[in-house]
């Protein structure tokens, strides 16, 4: 897939994450109160310069606007910055779980309303959006993704005791903490489905590839003993950094030990430079992982052909309505289905309506993030916009429907799906 | 009211940050681009050690402190040895090598997942929980940060530290030991900065390494340069608009896929305009916002109108007052001093010999080597042979501060004064023995150190009388006349106490009334028990002022005598006036 | 396990000749003109994005296309020159004021640039993806052109500055620039000739970069470091060493996998950097360290 030479037009993000707008706003903007002007017409540039830059001070103290009652919902994403795909692709699908509930007339009558705060995948831009969320939009429950922005907001939300969601990438950190409910699958197991395929398939050196952090290692430390009880010999751990651009050096010294499968365990762009790399190293055995991406896709190119991973599955071709019908209006809007990230997040929307549901039927405060989290442990079961059910554990992950996927001709193609 | 509260937690740690960075860039002139480093060392050994041998807060933000003030000194030494591009390179390389020890060294950092749990600030048995309960700390230590990075900028030895910045050969060449001073100052910088981290560290309770990359760095340099550079009330107002618009953006109805970027765009627009349209800041350094109290005391000017207005000899140090040699022995002796230029042989064993409490005058063709051999004397430039001896002493291998703080000081052809420093400033820095210039001391000896500047400034004031320029005193020097800056050199050159002087060139370029007021002062310096030697191309002015006279050629000193024995040898003239 | 060495040999050369490029393209405008030209990451950027706008927004030729990237590269580090330096040098700026102008520009095209092209990454179609293998090392078609164009350039650059009339006189501006002024050379237009020369060597290195691994908007600021490195490391002032600095760096990082754990793998450079500085600051073929310049 080639990218549009100025992808901004692309990539119109609905201006729902703009404080106090009530969804679906972005049809109509706001006036807002205009920059207070012609105060220091004849100070000096100095002068000017400090008073325009307070004046866009002043804006922020203007005070909200007198909104309809509505029930908000926070998100902190990655609007910008290196990871700003992920945060367009997630911000859509809690729009537009959030759109179909208000078209409905919202929950028992009040619409709900999706404040977006961007935290550029940054640790500090994550601790004052949730901040602003919960001090001044006062909402109690945030959907959150990246593993250092969340864990920078959740000492602030468990504070707060504020709801967060996670069903961005998976982190072992955002394991067994109270406040923080992951739907997306966590990664050791993805790790272990697609090295028993591989085994299933063949292979016996296994070669691993992990990127340098807690999520890479935990899956390293899952998969080697699983391996070995299979019978299988681990001939290689090399490690890469994080956001490097060249694995050469590393994939020498795989290609080396002469495996004959090479498993990834890395995100995003990182995983494009290697399997390109690799087979421009002319490795020809497969490359397996846990994670494949269009950024990934662009970097590789058509060496991609083959790459085979688990990741969470969202069967686009599924029978169950439900899905059927997300997936459509999806496509109409954006002309392109939707991938997991967009499920997740719309997921993660339609589980809090039912958390408010419960909180109402049992006469509590369904603007409490610890009541709405009590809900959560009594139901553990919701009902999946995957099909069937999403069953949450007690340490905040969750089990559903895995899939091992292969690409050809840089489209993901279902080769089994595992229950 | 959490969020405006965590705003002004936020604005307390970046201005921390903002003026410790301008001592670096703004005081010392130092280009480095490392600051998010040692605000990420410093998050990192707090939130460290609290995490595993469960140190209190202060403890953690002490550790914080020590250890990267030591990776401070640690950078600096290597880097600040060499050219200030060096620098600049070496502080982007420290930048990277310390997000990548934070990304990579898992074991202790745990990489990109972070540091999490980082317990809340404990004092005197109160945990620090709310946002509102942590902010009056946050002040309290900013307002601490900040009076410590204005005391040492206005003691004796921030002076030096923007003497470096103005000119790094002047300041050697008055005795400072550039290199230290770099050093200490980098020390510093990086420890406030580790404060901030600490700070940031326990308020967050979570760090990890994107908050300390080489756009924070940049981040905190364009407050630094939009508020002012030199000026630490210009960081202030720069960290207040700088971290407050963006923020402001949040409530603004800017699409976010443009806000990141464009504000990048804005902090990169504010630095290239405020370099090229008012490099000095929105509050430029010598702005009437700090203007302190630095005029004469009574006593100072009490003594002006007293003639002579230099100090007496008794009032030196113990060189001229108590003579360990006769008059007229040689105080300097150059003996045999070969200096090759990439095979041009610029000093050709050369021999000369300063005799005490007179002056001497040093002529010859252009290309003759009068400037290099005065090179080789103070240490800027080493000789392949021959030796210089001062007092018995042996000058070779010394670095041109400790030649200076021996009693040796030159004036250079092109002045070299601090142009951007007052002119008191300019004399008071070159004055020697000065305790306040160790940073320790203007801290624990601070009432000493105040008392030393009062006298300082009374002593700078009886030398810019001796030359004429009191009432130009808070002027900045490159807004004075050229006479006046070469009245201004000699003030500063007098100012060092030193015993042997070695003028180039003092009158070239002025006027005839000028030259007189000037040659007037420089006759009069061996009354002080001054030892001079002058590089001059006017023969008239060297027969009045000197002898006796070293004529220099090709290297070499071909003749020496009294002037009218130069002068009448006409086979010096020839060579002189090029026939 | 030879195999291996001569693997990382290759590796090492690849990516080391794309760093003696960016070396000496670095280098021609530090030696010249005296300029920590910061910029240059984002000169090198621009000949990546334009090419790859030309090629695969307008589906013109690979080498038409590449072409136009250099033109870029040079309207843009000219343009930085005329518009930004010189006005900054007329105001006899320091240094140091220069180099903070050249920060503020590089991120401002940097980012100038997420906003059109967003942050994902480019890659560029066209040249043949071609695997060479002989003798147990393989390596690509592009590789190797990236090994000849390198060395290519640096020959080119030799020639000129040995062999011809500007080419020499931008020589005499390197070593003496004040004496440049007196036998009439026009420093002004040897500065812009240096600006354009350099922008024009790091385009064919930020092409090949692209076509190799796709281009970032954030791609200049690891290359200005590394130019920099190779630069400090050959020795300032010194072509050849600025080409040897970027070689010795290439092959270090990927030799240095026998011996450092492959995540330090970037710090390597640095490394090398730090020992230059502390055990020969003059770099391998700087000229005589002054101690300060009197």
């Amino acid at each position: 897939m080639s990218e549009p030479l100025f992808p901004v037009q692309y990539k119109v993000v609905p201006g729902g994450h703009t404080p106090r707008e009530t969804i679906p706003a972005f049809a109509t903007p706001h006036q807002r109160n205009d920059v207070q002007t012609g105060k220091g017409t004849d100070m000096t540039t100095r002068r000017a310069l400090v008073l325009v830059l307070f004046a866009l001070i002043t804006v922020t103290s203007a005070g909200p606007a007198g909104a309809a009652e509505t029930y908000r919902l926070g998100a902190i994403l990655a609007m910008t910055g290196p990871n700003a795909f992920y945060g367009r692709v997630m911000s859509r699908g809690a729009l537009q779980a959030v759109d179909e509930i208000n078209a409905k007339g919202g929950v028992a009558g009040t619409k709900l309303e999706l404040v977006i705060e961007d935290h550029k995948s940054q640790p500090k831009e994550g601790a004052s959006g949730i901040t602003k969320l919960i001090d001044i939009d006062k909402v109690p429950f945030v959907l959150t993704s990246f593993s250092a922005p969340s864990l920078a907001a959740y000492p602030i939300a468990a504070e707060h005791k504020v709801l967060m969601f996670n069903g961005g990438a998976w982190s072992p950190d955002l394991v067994g903490k109270p406040y923080v409910f992951n739907n997306r699958m966590v990664g050791d197991y993805l790790g272990q489905v697609i090295t028993e395929h591989a085994f299933k398939q063949g292979a016996r050196k296994l070669a691993m590839i992990y990127r340098n952090d807690p999520s890479g290692i935990t899956v390293r430390d899952h998969v080697r003993p699983i391996w070995e009880k299979l019978g299988g010999t681990v001939v290689a751990v090399e490690v890469h950094e994080l956001g490097a651009t060249d694995y050469t050096a590393q994939l020498a010294k795989i290609k080396a030990a002469r495996p004959d499968v090479i498993a990834t365990w890395s995100y995003g762009k990182d995983i494009g430079f290697i399997v390109k790399q690799a087979r421009d190293l002319g490795i020809a055995v497969p490359l397996i992982g846990i994670d494949w991406n269009p950024d990934g896709q662009t970097v590789a190119g058509a060496t991609s052909d083959g790459f085979q991973y688990a990741s969470d599955y969202l069967d686009l071709d599924s029978k169950d309505e439900w899905t059927q019908r997300f997936i459509q209006d999806y496509r109409k809007k954006y002309n392109e289905p939707p991938d997991f990230f967009v499920a997740n997040y719309y997921e993660a929307v339609q589980i809090l309506v039912q958390l408010m549901k419960d909180v109402k039927q049992k006469g509590g405060d369904w603007k409490s993030g610890e009541q709405l989290r009590q809900a959560l442990l009594a139901r553990h079961k919701f009902p999946s916009v995957y099909g069937g059910m999403i069953v949450f554990k007690d340490n905040g992950t969750s089990v559903k429907p895995v899939a091992i996927f292969e690409v050809k001709g840089g489209k993901s193609i279902v080769k089994t799906v595992v229950k | 009211m959490d969020y405006f509260i965590h705003i002004a937690i936020i604005i307390t740690l970046y201005s921390i940050l903002s003026t410790s960075y301008n001592l670096l860039i703004g005081y010392t002139g130092l280009f480095s681009i490392a600051h998010a480093a040692f605000y990420g060392i410093g998050a990192y050994t707090s939130a460290l050690v609290a995490l595993h041998f469960g140190a209190s807060f202060p403890l953690a933000l002490l550790a914080a402190v020590i250890v990267t003030a030591l990776s401070g000194a640690a950078i600096g030494v290597p880097a600040l040895r060499v050219r200030g591009d060096y620098l600049v390179v070496a502080s982007f390389g420290f930048q990277m090598i310390v997000l990548g020890v934070m990304l990579n060294w898992l074991s202790l950092t745990r990489g990109e997942g972070g540091l999490t749990g980082i317990p809340r600030p404990e004092l005197f048995g109160i945990k620090i929980l709310t946002p509102a309960a942590y902010l009056p700390l946050a002040v309290a230590t900013a307002a601490l940060c900040f009076l410590v990075s204005w005391w040492v900028g206005r003691s004796p030895f921030g002076r030096v530290l923007k003497a470096i910045r103005e000119d790094e050969v002047a300041a050697q060449s008055l005795g400072k030991d550039v290199v230290y001073f770099k050093i200490v100052v980098f020390a510093l910088a990086g420890g406030l900065a580790a404060v901030a981290g600490s700070f940031y560290a326990h308020y967050v309770t979570f760090i990890n390494p994107l908050s300390f990359t080489l756009e924070e760095s940049i981040f905190i340099m364009a407050i630094v340069l939009v508020g002012g550079a030199g000026n630490l009330w210009g960081s202030l107002v720069g960290t207040v608009v700088l971290v407050v618009a963006p923020e402001s953006l949040r409530f603004l109805k800017i699409p976010d896929t443009i806000a990141a970027p464009f504000r990048q765009i804005l902090y990169g627009v504010l630095l290239v305009l405020f370099v090229r349209f008012r490099p000095q800041g929105l509050i430029g350094e010598h702005s009437s916002w700090h203007a302190a109290g630095d005029g004469p005391t009574g006593d100072g000017l009490a003594r002006r109108d007293r003639a002579p207005a230099i100090a007496p000899s008794s009032e030196m140090r113990s060189g001229p007052a108590v003579r360990t040699s006769p008059a007229g022995a040689p105080l300097l002796t150059v003996h045999g001093i070969v200096k090759d230029f990439g095979g041009i042989r610029a000093l050709d064993d050369l021999s000369l010999a300063f005799p005490e409490g007179r002056i001497t005058g040093l002529i010859g063709p252009n290309g003759a080597g009068k400037t290099t051999a005065f090179n080789v004397i103070t240490g800027f430039v080493e000789p392949d042979a021959g030796s210089v001896l001062y007092r018995g002493r042996e000058l070779r291998g010394l670095k041109p501060s400790e030649i200076a703080r021996l009693g040796i000081v030159r004036s250079f052809q092109d002045l070299r004064l601090f142009p951007r420093m007052t002119v008191l400033d300019n004399v008071r820095v070159a004055l020697p023995g000065q305790r306040g210039e160790r940073l320790l001391f203007t801290f624990l000896g601070a009432l000493q150190s105040v008392r030393d500047d009062r006298r300082n400034l009374d002593r700078a004031y009886e030398l810019l009388a001796f030359v004429g320029l009191v009432d130009r005193a808070r002027e900045v020097a490159e807004d004075l006349s050229y006479a006046e800056q070469k009245l201004l050199a000699l003030a500063r050159l007098l100012a060092t106490e030193a015993d042997l002087l070695l003028l180039d060139e003092p009158a070239s370029g002025l006027d005839p009334a000028s030259i007189e007021t000037l040659m007037a002062l420089i006759r009069r310096l061996p009354e002080y028990g001054k030892t001079i030697c002058v590089i001059e191309h006017n023969f008239d002015l060297i027969k009045e002022l000197a002898d006796p006279v070293v004529f220099l050629n090709q290297g070499r000193a071909i003749a020496a005598g009294t002037p009218d024995e130069i002068v009448t040898d006409s086979q010096l003239a020839d060579l002189y006036f090029g026939v | 396990m030879l195999e291996l060495l001569a693997q990382l040999t290759v590796n090492g050369l690849v990516s080391g000749s794309l760093f003696a490029l960016l070396g000496i393209s670095f280098g021609v405008i530090l030696g010249t003109t005296r300029t920590f030209h910061f910029a240059h990451g984002v000169v090198y950027t621009s000949a990546a994005f334009a090419a790859y706008a030309f090629r695969e927004g307008l589906g013109l030729p690979l080498w038409l296309a590449a072409l136009l990237g250099v033109g870029t590269a040079v309207l843009l580090g000219v343009g930085i020159e005329v518009v930004v330096y010189q006005p900054l040098r007329r105001l006899y700026a320091s240094p140091l004021t220069v180099l903070i102008a050249s920060l503020g520009v590089l991120i401002i095209v940097e980012n100038m640039m997420a906003i059109f092209f967003s942050t994902d990454a480019k890659v560029m179609s066209g040249f043949p993806s071609h695997v060479i293998i002989a003798g147990g090392v393989a390596f690509t078609l592009l590789h190797l052109g990236t090994v000849v164009v390198s060395w290519v350039l640096f020959g080119a650059l030799w020639l000129y500055l040995h062999g011809t009339k500007t080419g020499k006189a931008m020589r005499a501006v390197a070593s003496r620039p004040e004496m440049a002024d007196v036998v009439g050379i026009d420093t002004r237009r040897v500065f812009i000739q240096a600006f354009a020369i350099g922008s024009a060597l790091v385009a064919p290195a930020a092409i090949l970069f692209t076509l190799d691994k796709g281009a970032t908007p954030d791609m200049g600021v690891t290359a200005v470091l590394m130019a920099s490195i190779a630069v400090i490391v050959g020795g300032m002032g010194s072509l050849p060493g600025a080409a040897l600095g970027g070689l010795i760096i290439g092959l270090a990082r990927n030799w240095g996998v026998w011996v450092v754990p492959s995540e330090w793998q970037s710090a390597i450079a640095f490394g090398i950097l730090v020992v230059v500085i502390v055990f020969r600051p003059t770099g391998l073929f700087g000229a005589k360290l002054v101690k300060a310049e009197v």
